[in-house]
């Protein structure tokens, strides 16, 4: 495993039926980084956090985090990891502070290091509804303080499943400033999300299906995965000829033109940094004036979509091989 | 404080928290085992019900009084009917108009005179094992009573026959003066004679003497038989030859024998019947604190059974219901270690397991109960908690859900009433059965608790090393079931 790696998965299966559990998973997990792994319900993105974590053990393959067997991790190791669950698990009678409190005393931290509670509950912003029972509190607050207990020891490297589902988008998005907040102070995070969109916030992300990984990449390498390449919409001043259009065609990376209106289209280009100047030349050669000439960012539901499409289209090919 | 301090204080602190912060739970806790044994107190009767009971009669002993049966039968049997038709009242019974049926014998005095016992027939419908002992011990006592009474009847006639016995013996008593005199006078004639007439009135005395036998019997029975009755007396008069020298001597022996037998028929009618029939008292000295009321006796058993049960369903929720939340996957990513949760959790639920005892303790001493010693009894209770918390961690590792735990709980509730010795005594149970008894901590805690409570020894340190070396050996199998649910990987 690399200096650089915390948590390294090579070829790790765990089965809990034909199409359930996770199949051949390769996953590496550097320093600093938040890792995204984004799949719709069922797609084994839970499975793959617990094999982590040393909660499952894998049926086959090996995995390393912070250079040990999760299934055999020592106390010591224990102590530099965070895990939040998927489902908000909290002790009905005890108040928030308390369940804060409890989470704490599991990593050895004594009751009275006030400082750093309260400086956890600063950064969840959680101040003033801490005396509430878990009932009491929205599922946003109870989320929260769920992430609180997860890293009032400071963790090193954290496992973070579905901490965003069910908030509204605006909860979500502070949740997102916080693990970015952290990832900038060195620490790892291994964040799982329904949420397509999140898969912006991440440094690198995995998209997994049916417990499979079928893309593994940046957010930009996503796209041009997903599309064969960037993306330009080109807006005419008046509509063009439909040949005249076929002939901005050969520009593209390969595809065919997709008319959005009368006057505009979007082209899939290599790059999009050199596609633009000479779409501009063809134009003058064509005697064709545009309006204007951008690049579009698909949004990540239509580069997720993209990718497990082609999928279930059944090709053998993941979308990054097509590169 | 070290790490694994601060998370054993951590369990610690989160249990107590979750129990006090259920007001109604340690209201309930509390008050409820508290309330159960009040009416259970005031509600418990220790004599058995009265039976609704009919007397059917002969109708040709329509003379036998059945008042005097009645009697006979005591308190418990309540007579409400006498009637003569034996089918009626098997037919009122049937219905439930009564408890017990007595029909009283046919021609009971031939019956008798043929050698044969006459039976009281006690017919019910009863199927309480309980009460169906009860009503077989009081049919017993109720026909002895009736056959004390007739010999008692039989005596007090015998007595009065006794009179002209006692009459008898100083006229047989005046023939050997006589006897005497003529023998020392050397008149052999008169003196064979008169040995004659005392052999015959010795004899036709004997025949009369209906007495005797009984006499004889009690002394027998008390080991303080006499020598001296009438056809031993009549056998050796018969065997004096008036010219042996020595005859004088054997005369005046048996008119010695003569007077103690007098003495004797004296004194036989003198005693009351009744304490001839029934000459032996049970005189029953407890050595034992003997509880005032039913309910302070059955309270150390119910005290055990509570708290035990207690014991058993707290720690059977707490692990399960962290199963349920999903806290285990915590549990199991974080340095927590099972010894270190488990500790956490027996501390706590023995601190609020043993504040209910105390506080039930206390209540139980307020109506009159006493502990023995408090340092025993304290020993004692804080053992069958840690016992019975880890079996309630076994059933933990069991259950799935909260109500498979409570079912459990249940259940070990429900078998301890029957094998813990709470209600039936643990000597009732057959040797392999009673194994189930000492796999319950309650069983332990009864027998130290009754020791304590009602003995004037000391609890044998058996009980209290059995209890403790139990207590040791669930922990341990609790700590390994909690190992495979919270520690390793599934």
């Amino acid at each position: 495993m690399p200096e650089s790696s915390v948590a390294v998965a090579d070829d790790l299966t765990r089965s809990f039926g034909p199409d359930a559990g996770v199949f051949d998973l390769d996953l590496t997990l550097d320093r600093g980084v938040i890792v995204g792994l984004i799949g719709p319900s069922g797609s084994g993105k839970t499975t793959t956090v617990r094999l982590l974590t040393g909660i499952l053990s894998p049926d086959s393959g090996t995995v390393r985090v912070l250079g040990e067997d999760p299934v055999h991790f020592s106390r010591e190791t224990r102590a530099r990891i965070g895990y939040m669950p998927q489902d908000v698990v909290l002790y009905p009678d005890l108040t928030l502070a308390e369940n804060l409190k409890f989470a704490a005393s599991l990593y050895g931290m004594s009751w009275r290091r006030r400082d750093e509670l309260e400086q956890i509950v600063d950064f969840v912003e959680l101040n003033g509804v801490m005396d509430r029972l878990p009932k009491e509190a929205s599922g946003g607050e109870k989320r929260r303080v769920m992430l609180a207990s997860t890293l009032v020891h400071q963790p090193e490297l954290i496992f973070l499943d579905e901490p965003t589902a069910g908030l509204d988008p605006v909860l979500r998005r502070k949740l997102w400033d916080r693990f970015e907040d952290l990832a900038d102070a060195g620490r790892s995070l291994l964040v799982t999300t329904q949420y397509v969109g999140e898969a912006a916030y991440c440094d690198l992300v995995a998209v997994i299906a049916r417990g499979r990984i079928l893309a593994l990449a940046t957010p930009d390498e996503l796209r041009r995965m997903a599309f064969g390449g960037e993306v330009l919409d080109v807006v005419f001043v008046e509509q063009p000829s439909r040949a005249m259009a076929e002939s901005l065609a050969a520009l593209s990376a390969g595809k065919s033109l997709e008319w959005l209106d009368r006057r505009s289209v979007r082209i899939v280009v290599n790059d999009a940094g050199t596609a633009g100047p000479a779409i501009v030349k063809w134009a003058q050669d064509n005697h064709v004036e545009l309006e204007q000439t951008e690049p579009y960012l698909p949004p990540f539901d239509d580069v997720f979509v993209e990718i497990v499409s082609d999928l279930s289209n059944g090709s053998d090919q993941t979308p990054g091989d097509r590169e | 404080m070290s790490g694994g301090l601060v998370r054993v204080w951590g369990f610690i602190r989160k249990e107590i928290i979750s129990v006090l912060r259920q007001p109604r739970l340690v209201v309930t806790l509390i008050l409820g085992p508290f309330l159960i044994l009040v009416l259970f107190g005031l509600g418990y009767r220790d004599r058995p019900p009265a039976f609704k009971t009919e007397l059917v009669l002969p109708s040709e002993q329509a003379g036998l009084a059945s008042a005097d049966l009645g009697e006979a039968f005591g308190s418990s049997i309540e007579l409400v009917r006498t009637s003569y038709d034996a089918e009626e009242a098997r037919a009122r019974l049937n219905r439930g108009e009564l408890d017990l049926l007595i029909i009283a014998p046919d021609n009971a005095v031939e019956t008798i005179e043929q050698g044969n016992r006459a039976d009281f027939v006690v017919a019910h419908t009863e199927v309480d094992p309980v009460l169906r002992a009860t009503i077989n011990l009081l049919s017993r006592l109720s026909i002895d009573e009736i056959n004390r009474r007739v010999i008692a009847r039989a005596i007090e006639r015998a007595q009065e026959g006794v009179e002209a016995i006692d009459a008898g013996i100083g006229q047989l008593r005046a023939v050997t003066g006589e006897l005497v005199t003529a023998l020392e006078a050397g008149d052999q004639q008169r003196a064979e004679d008169l040995r004659a007439d005392l052999d015959e009135g010795l004899l036709g005395a004997d025949q009369n003497a209906s007495s005797d036998a009984l006499y004889e019997s009690v002394g027998e029975a008390l080991g303080t038989e006499s020598e001296t009755s009438l056809s031993n007396l009549q056998r050796d008069v018969a065997e004096i030859d008036v010219n042996d020298p020595s005859a004088v001597d054997d005369i005046r022996r048996v008119d010695s024998s003569l007077g103690e037998l007098e003495t004797q028929l004296e004194q036989a009618q003198t005693v009351p019947p009744e304490i001839l029939v029934s000459p032996f008292n049970a005189e029953i000295s407890e050595l034992a604190r003997v509880p005032s009321t039913p309910a302070l006796f059955y309270g150390p058993g119910a005290l055990a059974l509570l708290i035990q049960h207690l014991a058993v369903t707290f720690a059977a929720l707490s692990l399960v219901k962290e199963k349920q939340l999903g806290l285990v996957e915590v549990f199991r990513v974080s340095p927590l270690g099972v010894s270190e949760a488990l500790t956490g959790k027996y501390v706590a639920f023995t601190v609020i397991a043993g504040a209910v005892a105390a506080v039930l303790s206390g209540a139980m001493l307020v109506f009159g109960a006493r502990v023995g010693d408090p340092a025993v009894f304290a020993l004692t209770m804080i053992l069958m908690i840690i016992a019975s918390l880890g079996l309630g961690f076994l059933v933990s590792t069991v259950a799935r859900t909260d109500t498979q735990a409570v079912q459990y709980s249940m259940m070990i509730l429900l078998v301890s009433i029957f094998f813990t010795g709470f209600v039936l005594p643990l000597e009732q149970l057959i040797a392999p059965i009673r194994v189930i008894s000492f796999l319950l901590p309650a069983t332990y805690g009864i027998l130290a608790l009754h020791e304590l409570m009602f003995r004037v020894a000391e609890v044998e340190p058996m009980i209290l090393g059995g209890l403790a070396l139990y207590a040791a050996v669930l922990a341990v199998v609790a700590w390994w079931g909690m190992r495979q649910d919270v520690a390793k990987a599934d």
